[in-house]
């Protein structure tokens, strides 16, 4: 039931009549050819004739390759349009139902999702917008070609092409019944290959410093050699089925067309250019099936495709707009009788509480792996617990972590930073924030008199995660932008770990100035380790 | 020009391909013709039953179903050659990436360009595959086979074969028109895919901060934009295809129309003979159109593939190398080095020296440059000042490969080969005996685990079934096995327990007593206070001493304690 719905959200991504339209324009297509077809073999029986062809003729023919023309020149651009479209579409749900879920769906899943967001998608959008019309028009258009081809023409002809037409799904699905299918053994084969490849690639380090390289690569190439005779030996009798499918068209199709138009024509039924029309629209039975051949892979690729992303979708879940009634902020952290633990794994902390009140600075203090950063991701929202109740600012955790997050200023061990100038990563946090406010910022950050001294300022860009930064100037960065949060409770999840020891002096005078006037919560593996709290919370098991 | 340029270089890699490429064409063009020559003979036979002449059914039947078989075998043929030179490729384009990319290591597969490396590996080395197997016979018989029917029909009629040949070339050319403006277009969409994948690696990466500043709807808009721009791209892309593909059926339909037009007065059999040939010909002109925008892509990748194979290795053999003969110390003098792109030095002016047979460490936060001094060590790169010095002798007056005997590397998060333990403990030493294996294993205590599963257990290259613990041992095992004079431990013994780490570190001191050990940590805590140590921050030396003494001190390194 919800897997169906989600399919059907991928399917909605699709802009509405696409699928059919592409079909209908195929369908045109066909019968402008197979009447322009018709109508070349009747002009032969003019030139028999030596009538010439009366203009009526001529101005018909032109008209279906016009129609004909339009028709394969909208279904290009249609394509386009629609896959771009559909992209776009998709791309909006996947990357919602990422933010939905959170670091919690994403953590050491990054790679996976970017290239969901790219390939998939893109593959996904091919495949619904682009394939599926054109494909469902060339599947049928045979048939299509033989009414008209039985109404325009011969109606005997093109009854029997079109039991004949039978024989092809029989013959191909005898020959598989005997010929194992390709699937499963040519991917596994075709797998194995590609897998020791991006191994040994991956570790090429490794290899280089055990002077192992040039062995792995002469096995590398053993192995891949041994694998691809193993594949062609198996495809040598796998791909017989293109010579069955071959010859069953051509046999069952062009064949019988000709044997059949020329017995019908000694017979006296249908004239010449009948009998040439029957042998020319047998083109048009056989020619989809090209096009069925090549297009193949981009339906299994797509297909694929699709189906990672309904399970993204699924794992993302419905979105709950259930928002709250406005909460009075005030202030203060109420955590009673919490057990939690990361999803699928034993609970980290039972029966937990604490207690912070407005204006306190508080130290949450704990050696690695007791739960520290397990309590900040609660406080933040991004992980429920599985009893308990977490009240931030007024606000119900587990009712409203929306509004929660957007009650606190957060700085992490690394934060991250966006692609983009200095003044973009500023509004991440305020996107109305004036210059005048992005520099008052900056000075609580001390960051204003370096920002002042590069040479493009506000503008200067950062680069990927901040790396035209130096890592202290990233954090003070992160600091200036989380104090751009008009939030009464700040959350400093070791801020400082992370960073040169040089660059610990600037960090903690700017969080000092942060934390005025606020609620602080600090997480260190020590207290004392970030600014002196009034009041050490000690975190065990 | 660079594209005739990436064409020689392609062809020059994969010579070997040309002959069953051939085959591929030859079979292609024979099959497609063969279809060409049953719709003629079918329009040919057609005229004679509708002029009185008498036709054996029979022996037309036996024809054309011999055509029909030849055909499919041809189809098959033509198949198969096409996947021969599709595995062939492969194989060889990966051979060649492989042997190009190991003198680049470890340069090559770090940092971002390592990120890329497995998407080029694959997906381009794809594309190119696609090209030559996929693309390039059907684009022969594209031309071919048009040109033989239409000279075959020249014998039957010379006007109504100039007709067919002028649409033909016409609808061939199309395609090669535009090709300058879908060159353009395919780099403009490659342009806007890499600005969408660069917004989504944001998104993804930074969701925490997107959620916790609640900008989730600006960053679906502002991709939403980019995505626009995408549609307006590929709208345009889709119109000019659009054009050039109703064009292409004009001029095909125009063409049976003039020949039909011009041909009246000519004799009905060369009349039908025309059209079936004009028909029949419909279907293998297709291959260029797909070939214009196949041979793009595949320039595309060739390119990017190139940009890693042609790139030269950043370190290389000296060219009058010395042997190391001393002691084997470890000495930077003045080293200064930046990572390529890099926007500050990550080592600056690093002056310090490692004892031979002592046991010292480097410590500091992540990112001070502790790393960076083993890969300077292990000549991963060469420094841009100062020098660092093996036994006295500068690291790149010695053979790359007797330096890496000399000194072996153990990483954090260590790679195993798939294959079995014995199999990945002799990397580095393949002659290995049986029992140097197993007294390596018993310096790391692991061999009770491996006497119990055998030196024969399979390890995947992810160790699924290895705890990392168990993985990080099992390096250090395969580092020992190959017996180098210079240890080097990056963080990696990090995932051991308390007391098997204690354990380790014995066996190993004792059982290699001359052995130098440069251990690179950034638990301070966890050094004995015997050890020589090296405090790097920031790149520079910022404290040096016996942990012991540095203990008492206030500084640095106490620094580094109260993060832990």
């Amino acid at each position: 039931m919800g897997d169906a719905r989600r399919l059907q959200s991928i399917r909605s991504a699709v802009p509405q009549g696409t699928v059919p339209a592409l079909a209908c324009i195929a369908w045109l297509e066909a019968v402008a050819i197979a009447l322009l077809l018709i109508q070349a073999g009747w002009c032969v029986d003019a030139a028999v004739r030596g009538t010439g062809i009366d203009a009526g003729r001529l101005g018909l023919m032109a008209f279906t390759a016009l129609v004909a023309a339009s028709c394969s020149g909208v279904s290009e651009w249609l394509m386009q349009r629609a896959s771009a479209r559909t992209e776009k579409a998709l791309r909006q749900e996947m990357l919602a139902a990422s933010f939905r879920v959170g670091p919690r769906g994403t953590r050491g899943r990054e790679g996976r999702l970017l290239s969901l967001a790219t390939h998939a998608v893109e593959k996904t959008a091919q495949y619904r917008a682009g394939f599926i019309g054109p494909m469902l028009g060339a599947m049928t258009t045979p048939l299509l070609v033989l009414v008209v081809m039985g109404i325009a023409v011969d109606w005997v002809s093109a009854g029997w092409l079109a039991l004949l037409l039978v024989i092809v799904p029989l013959a191909v699905g005898g020959f598989r019944r005997l010929v194992k299918p390709i699937g499963a053994g040519y991917r596994e084969t075709q797998a194995r290959l590609t897998g020791a490849f991006l191994e040994a690639i991956q570790a090429l380090d490794t290899l280089a410093y055990a002077r192992a390289g040039e062995r792995a690569g002469e096995s590398l190439a053993r192995n891949g050699e041994e694998h691809r005779r193993s594949l062609m030996k198996m495809l040598a009798g796998n791909q017989l089925l293109i010579l069955v499918v071959d010859a069953a068209f051509s046999l069952s199709v062009v064949v019988a067309a000709i044997l059949l138009s020329v017995t019908r024509l000694r017979d006296g039924h249908i004239g010449l250019g009948d009998a040439l029309a029957i042998v020319l629209l047998s083109i048009l039975v056989t020619g989809p099936v090209d096009v069925i051949g090549s297009f193949f892979y981009i339906g299994i690729g797509g297909r694929a495709s699709q189906e990672q992303l309904r399970e993204h979708l699924a794992r993302a879940g419905q979105q709950h707009t259930a928002s709250s009634p406005a909460a009075r902020p005030d202030g203060a952290i109420v955590v009673t009788d919490v057990t939690i633990g990361w999803p699928g794994a034993a609970p980290v902390l039972t029966d937990f509480s604490m207690q912070v009140a407005a204006g306190e600075r508080v130290a949450l203090v704990g050696p690695s792996g007791v739960g520290k950063s397990t309590l900040s991701a609660m406080l933040q929202g991004e992980l429920a617990p599985s009893s308990g109740d977490v009240t931030v600012d007024g606000v119900d955790v587990a009712a409203d972590p929306e509004a929660v997050r957007s009650r606190l200023a957060v700085v992490e061990q690394r934060s991250y930073l966006f692609l983009g100038s200095i003044a973009e990563n500023l509004r991440v946090a305020d996107p109305a924030a004036g210059d005048a406010q992005l520099w008052q910022a900056l000075e609580l950050a001390g960051l204003a008199e370096e920002v002042a001294a590069m040479p493009d300022g506000l503008e200067q860009q950062v680069g990927e995660h901040g790396s035209l930064l130096s890592g202290g100037q990233a954090q003070r960065l992160a600091i200036a932008r989380a104090g751009l949060r008009d939030a009464d409770i700040l959350i400093l999840d070791e801020p400082t770990s992370q960073v040169d020891l040089r660059a610990e002096a600037g960090i903690l005078a700017a969080l000092d100035r942060l934390a005025a006037g606020r609620t602080v919560v600090m997480i260190a593996h020590r207290p004392g380790a970030v600014l002196a709290a009034d009041r050490v919370i000690e975190v065990a098991r | 020009m660079i594209r005739l340029d990436h064409a020689r270089w392609l062809i020059g890699h994969t010579r070997q391909l040309l002959w069953p490429l051939g085959i591929a064409s030859i079979v292609g063009v024979l099959g497609k013709l063969t279809g060409v020559a049953m719709l003629v003979i079918g329009a040919l036979a057609i005229c004679r039953v509708a002029q009185g002449v008498v036709v054996s059914l029979p022996l037309l039947a036996a024809l054309l179903v011999g055509l029909g078989l030849i055909k499919a075998v041809l189809r098959y043929a033509e198949q198969y050659a096409g996947h021969y030179v599709a595995f062939t490729a492969l194989q060889r384009l990966r051979e060649l990436f492989f042997d190009s990319l190991l003198p680049q290591a470890p340069a090559a597969t770090q940092g971002r360009a390592g990120a890329d490396l497995s998407g080029r590996a694959t997906r381009d080395i794809d594309r190119i595959e696609v090209f030559f197997a996929h693309t390039l016979p059907p684009m022969v018989a594209a031309i071919v086979v048009p040109a033989v029917s239409v000279a075959w029909l020249a014998t039957v009629d010379a006007t109504l074969a100039v007709v067919v040949g002028v649409a033909t070339a016409v609808a061939l050319a199309l395609p090669l028109l535009a090709a300058q403006g879908s060159w353009a277009d395919a780099r403009g969409l490659a342009r806007g895919r890499g600005a969408i994948a660069s917004h989504l690696g944001d998104d993804i990466q930074g969701i925490r901060e997107v959620r916790a500043f609640g900008a989730e709807d600006r960053r679906l808009a502002s991709l939403a934009e980019l995505d626009d721009d995408l549609i307006d791209r590929r709208s345009a892309m889709g119109r000019g295809l659009g054009v050039r593909a109703a064009l292409t059926t004009l001029v095909r339909a125009a063409g049976i129309i003039a020949l039909l037009a011009i041909g009246q007065g000519a004799p009905a059999s060369s009349l039908a003979a025309g059209l079936a040939v004009a028909v029949a010909l419909w279907g293998p002109s297709r291959g260029l159109d797909d070939f214009v925008s196949g041979l793009d892509s595949a320039f595309a990748a060739t390119a990017r593939v190139r940009a890693i194979i042609d790139r030269a290795p950043v370190v290389t053999d000296p060219a009058q190398p010395v042997t190391t003969t001393g002691q084997p110390s470890v000495t930077f003098e003045g080293v200064t080095f930046t990572y390529p792109g890099g926007a500050r030095p990550a080592l600056s002016s690093v002056t310090t020296s490692f004892p031979a047979g002592r046991w010292s460490c480097v410590a500091g936060v992540s990112g001070s440059g502790k790393s960076t001094m083993a890969a300077l060590l292990m000549r991963g790169w060469d420094p841009e000042q100062g020098s660092v010095r093996l036994g006295g002798v500068p690291v790149d007056a010695l053979l790359l490969d007797e330096l890496r005997s000399t000194v072996a590397y153990v990483s954090q998060r260590p790679t195993m080969l798939s294959g079995d333990i014995g199999f990945n403990l002799r990397l580095a030493a393949p002659v290995a005996s049986e029992d140097e294996l197993w007294e390596a294993l018993r310096i790391v205590d692991l061999d009770g685990w491996v006497r119990e599963v055998g030196l024969g257990h399979p390890v995947a290259a992810r160790g699924v079934d290895v705890s990392g613990g168990q993985l990080q041992r099992l390096a250090l095992a395969r580092a020992l096995v190959a017996q180098p004079q210079v240890l080097v431990l990056d963080e990696a013994l990090s995932q051991l327990d308390p007391q098997t780490l204690d354990t380790v570190s014995q066996r190993l001191r004792a059982a290699r007593p001359g052995m130098t050990i440069i251990e690179i940590t950034h638990r301070a805590d966890l050094i004995a206070d015997d050890a020589h140590v090296c405090v790097i921050d920031a790149g520079e030396v910022v404290e040096e001493g016996t942990a012991g003494l540095l203990r008492t001190s206030d500084g640095p390194f106490v620094r580094l304690l109260a993060r832990l």
